[in-house]
């Protein structure tokens, strides 16, 4: 019988990371629960590998703190910070078989011989390779490979288990057969998980909470569902699923204040004065023929510039004066739009969000 | 065959021979019957082998090779596999610094590494000494082994090393238990290329060599000033089948990882 993990709890304080005059990573403040599947998502060279090699040890933070069940591991070797690690290319050893490589780290840790082949036994079980024990690593196909990867990760049941880009050298379908594997690997084992990944996807199927990293430094923090409702900024919105998004204006009206664009105008909350975008999910739009006279919410002209059957919905390109994006209708909708038609998109005014756009340019940083 | 094609194999074939063919003369020349070094020889006999091996001179020095170029490519192995990882740590300016001076005893003339370490070894002792030999041979192979294995390394794969970290093996145990096998087929390819460099040695050696300790290409040396001793041709040849074995030796070791991996 398998006994659950207490998973660590990790925080990161101020990490930052500096390579000669490229910050690579800045400000990074992150509080993991016991147990959490969390994710750091974000475009390459976003900081979130620099992220995860600093909790590693690969890396050492030019700033910051690294804190494990509220223990300073920042300056522990690596070897001794009780970490499992799933690597981006596998990285099993070659010269050893299948269960070597698996009892490689009990062994590192002193573990006696029974328990040693027992824990092996276990976790070759729970990634469904028992009978291939005796195998060299070249003798499997990739997914086998990142299975035995997984299970050498979880063998010594680590608190802390660190996940780079384990699925982005597999094909479509063997990613989502091992996504599948993975959630219940961290159900069954209770252990805290830090993912890195630039497939938002995947980050959104596995992860308790998504942390969006952009230019080295954290961009919002939240549930899948918080991400894609509520992005916190442009970014934010255009990385996370696809969307419509439209220029505009944030001007004060009276006691509140106003998101303006020529065609329309809508209240908002928030506080700000200058450009701004206004976002929406694009099964919250509706595109109406232009000569359509129901119109209940805002509206703006646009014009269909592509159309994309995917199976139950169409996807169309739209663009329009000061924005464009992705809407999506039921293939059971009678409206059938073609390239090049003139349309109008309307939504209910509550569920767009209006997004500050950043005034100042950036720092000149680059990561 | 079309013409260029024949004209190709034709040239290919002049300059292999070019290349070998002074070697390969002095296989039959081992096998004359007459006491001369003139080519062709004339009828067979083994009787210049067996004067080998019955002189205690050739024989004895026959054997300090093999002693010392066994020894020479253990400490040149070891030490050229730790030179070439510690090159492969660091980066830049300190990393081509590092790589260019070790290559240095591959550079200069034997001439000069020969007289600057004979009245270094008169100073110390050390002419005509075991450990003489190791130190100078052991300076002459090291940059073999630092460049096998470096171009090992080149190849290799870090996150194997970061992955025996992660689970538990402090810096030396992931050393031995996971990068030395990944780069073992440098480091034998080196092994067999230092064996062959302290084997072959003969301008070096014959500065701190003395009468009591001489390596085989000295005695040749010594041999060939004073008469003309057809033994120096069965001394060529085993000293030819030596390096030639090793050599093979040392190219097969460079393919054992295709087939791992």
């Amino acid at each position: 019988m398998s006994t659950q993990v207490i998973g660590a709890a990790l925080s990161l304080r101020d990490i930052g990371k500096q390579f000669g005059t490229v910050t690579a990573a800045a400000d990074v403040n992150l509080d993991v629960e016991p147990g959490e599947f969390i994710s750091l998502l974000g475009p390459s060279g976003s900081g979130k590998t620099t992220t995860l090699n600093m909790i590693a040890g690969f890396e050492e933070p030019s700033g910051g703190r690294i804190m494990i069940n509220e223990k300073d591991i920042t300056d522990i070797p690596i070897h001794r910070r009780n970490i499992g690690m799933v690597f981006q290319g596998y990285a099993l050893f070659p010269h050893m078989t299948v269960e070597k490589n698996v009892e490689y780290p009990l062994k590192q840790h002193g573990f006696d011989k029974p328990e040693r082949k027992r824990a092996t036994d276990e976790a070759l079980a729970k990634v469904s390779l028992e009978k291939y024990g005796a195998r060299m690593p070249a003798q499997l196909s990739g997914g086998q490979q990142q299975r035995v990867a997984l299970a050498r990760a979880i063998a010594y049941k680590p608190p802390l288990l660190l996940m780079d880009e384990p699925l982005s050298a597999l094909d479509k379908a063997l990613r989502e057969g091992l996504q599948t594997e993975i959630r219940r690997i961290h159900r069954d084992l209770g252990t805290t998980v830090v993912y890195v990944t630039h497939d938002q996807d995947e980050a959104m199927a596995l992860s308790d909470r998504i942390v969006v990293f952009n230019e080295g430094r954290i961009q919002q923090i939240g549930t899948p569902n918080e991400l894609y409702k509520n992005p916190s900024n442009e970014f934010v919105s255009q990385f996370l699923g696809e969307s419509i998004h439209l220029d505009g204006l944030i001007e004060e009206q009276g006691s509140g204040h106003e998101f303006v664009r020529d065609d329309f105008r809508l209240p908002t909350e928030v506080d700000h004065r200058g450009p701004a975008q206004l976002m929406i999910r694009p099964e919250s739009v509706e595109l109406i023929s232009a000569s359509s006279a129901e119109q209940s919410g805002p509206t703006v002209a646009a014009e269909i510039i592509d159309k994309v059957y995917v199976g139950h919905s169409v996807k169309y390109m739209v663009s329009c004066r000061g924005g464009g994006g992705v809407v999506r209708s039921r293939q059971t909708d009678v409206d059938d739009f073609t390239i090049g038609q003139e349309v109008l998109l309307t939504w209910e005014a509550a569920r767009s969000r209006i997004l500050p756009l950043a005034t100042s340019a950036k720092n000149g940083e680059e990561s | 065959m079309n013409k260029s094609r024949v004209t190709l194999w034709a040239a290919c074939v002049f300059i292999g021979l070019w290349l070998i063919a002074p070697t390969l003369i002095v296989i039959p020349m081992s096998f004359n019957e007459q006491r001369s070094l003139a080519f062709p020889p004339k009828g067979f006999s083994l009787r210049w082998f067996e004067n080998f091996f019955s002189d205690a001179q050739w024989l004895g020095g026959f054997l300090n090779s093999v002693q010392i170029a066994l020894l020479t490519a253990v400490l040149a192995t070891v030490l050229g596999t730790l030179a070439a990882y510690g090159l492969f740590k660091v980066k830049g300016i300190r990393e081509s610094i590092g790589r260019n001076f070790l290559i240095i005893p591959m550079i200069i003339p034997s001439v000069i590494f020969g007289v600057g370490l004979y009245s270094l070894f008169l100073r110390l002792g050390l002419v005509g000494t075991l450990p003489g030999f190791l130190i100078a041979h052991t300076a002459l192979a090291v940059p073999y082994v630092v460049v096998t294995v470096g171009s090992t390394l080149a190849a290799y794969n870090v996150s194997l090393e970061r992955a025996a970290w992660v689970c538990g093996a402090n810096k030396f145990r992931a050393f031995i238990g996971v990068t030395v096998p990944m780069l073992m087929p440098g480091i034998l390819s080196g092994a067999f290329f230092a064996f062959i460099t302290s084997f072959d040695e003969v301008v070096v050696s014959m500065f701190i060599s003395s009468p009591y300790l001489q390596t085989l290409p000295v005695t040749m040396f010594a041999g060939m000033q004073r008469e003309v001793d057809p033994t120096i041709a069965a001394a060529a040849t085993l000293i030819m089948i030596t390096t030639t074995a090793a050599a093979i030796g040392g190219i097969l070791s460079q393919h054992l990882k295709r087939k791992r991996t």
